[in-house]
């Protein structure tokens, strides 16, 4: 028995000289027998790692599905956000206009009021109470 | 020895008058304000006590008779002035959210606004002491309806001259608050129209 076979590996038939295919002999010693099979292990750490990738990529796709399609349910909101956007916010500085708006309306305001006509100045005299 | 003696007169008598003077003055004065939670019964009694009311007997007899009159007078009056006085408080506190608002927009607009400020607080000031007033002369106005005239004619007319004296103070606050508005606060306002107007070009070569 050859030592450099693998026990596995079935011995050739004793006292039959060796066909060759080529011309030339063999450089050295060869196998005839395939290459040994990679273990299993790495086959299932393959697909572990596969399976755990699509889920990951399936749960991005659900998840922009759904925030892209809440988004489609309120188009008012996303206007109006982007519409307020566009507008200026809060107070503004002070342009001559608005200083005089101001004060005209402060002079409509206090001639609204009429100080004899509120509190006329006989409404308590003894004449208009009859004493 | 004479020229003392009509000095001393002279001197006497000018007292006499600056008395006489302050003792007018000091029964037309502003009432106290009635100590806050107080009764109707303290109430007039610190009424009476300020006006120091003293009637002759055709006084006491005209008021008795008439006094009931009055109120119901005065109670048309009631209606119609609670309503007058909140629409005026209404107005003095609209016209100060106005300037708060120009006075920050003007602060925006790198204005000094300090003048502007300081008129804003006295308004406030002034605004605060006229709603007292006004609350003071309405509880007075409520008190001359409860009081029994008739059985306490001097309360009665204590409490009337109280809220003609309180009317007379509201009339007075309210033509300040006008001239404060119109003379001051609408000046300054005009000055920062002028300093916020686009200067026009000078033109350039």
């Amino acid at each position: 028995m050859n030592p450099e076979q693998p026990n596995n590996a079935p011995s050739p038939p004793p006292n039959q000289p060796q066909v060759y295919n080529s011309a030339q002999p063999p450089s050295g010693p060869q196998s005839i027998y395939p290459p040994p099979k990679p273990p299993n292990k790495n086959k299932r750490l393959f697909f572990i790692l596969g399976t755990v990738g699509l889920v990951v990529i399936l749960a991005v796709v659900i998840l922009l599905v759904a925030l892209s399609g809440g988004n489609k349910k309120n188009p008012a909101v996303v206007k109006n956000t982007s519409q307020s956007n566009n507008q200026p916010q809060g107070p503004q500085p002070a342009q001559a206009i608005d200083a005089e708006q101001a004060n005209n309306s402060i002079s409509q305001d206090i001639s609204g009021i009429n100080d004899d006509k509120d509190f006329p100045p006989t409404q308590l005299d003894d004449k208009t109470l009859g004493l | 020895m004479k020229k003392y003696l009509r000095f001393a007169t002279s001197l006497s008598l000018a007292i006499i008058m600056a008395l006489s003077g302050a003792a007018t003055a000091f029964a037309a004065t502003q009432p106290a304000p009635p100590p806050p939670g107080g009764t109707f019964a303290q109430r007039l009694a610190q009424r009476k006590a300020e006006r120091g009311i003293q009637l002759d007997a055709r006084d006491q007899q005209r008021l008795t008779s008439r006094c009931a009159q009055a109120q119901s007078s005065i109670r048309s009056l009631q209606q119609v002035t609670t309503p007058v006085i909140a629409n005026r408080s209404k107005v003095y506190q609209r016209i100060s959210a106005k300037l708060w608002v120009i006075i920050g927009e003007l602060k925006l607009a790198g204005k000094d606004t300090f003048n502007l400020e300081k008129q804003l607080s006295a308004l406030a000031g002034k605004t605060s002491n006229f709603q007292a007033t006004s609350a003071n002369y309405q509880q007075v106005i409520d008190d001359t309806l409860v009081v029994n005239c008739q059985a306490d004619v001097v309360g009665f007319k204590a409490l009337l001259d109280t809220a003609r004296l309180y009317q007379a103070s509201l009339r007075d606050q309210s033509a300040d608050i006008r001239n404060y508005v119109t003379n001051e606060i609408k000046t300054t306002l005009a000055n920062h129209v002028s300093e916020l107007q686009p200067k026009p070009d000078t033109g350039g070569q």
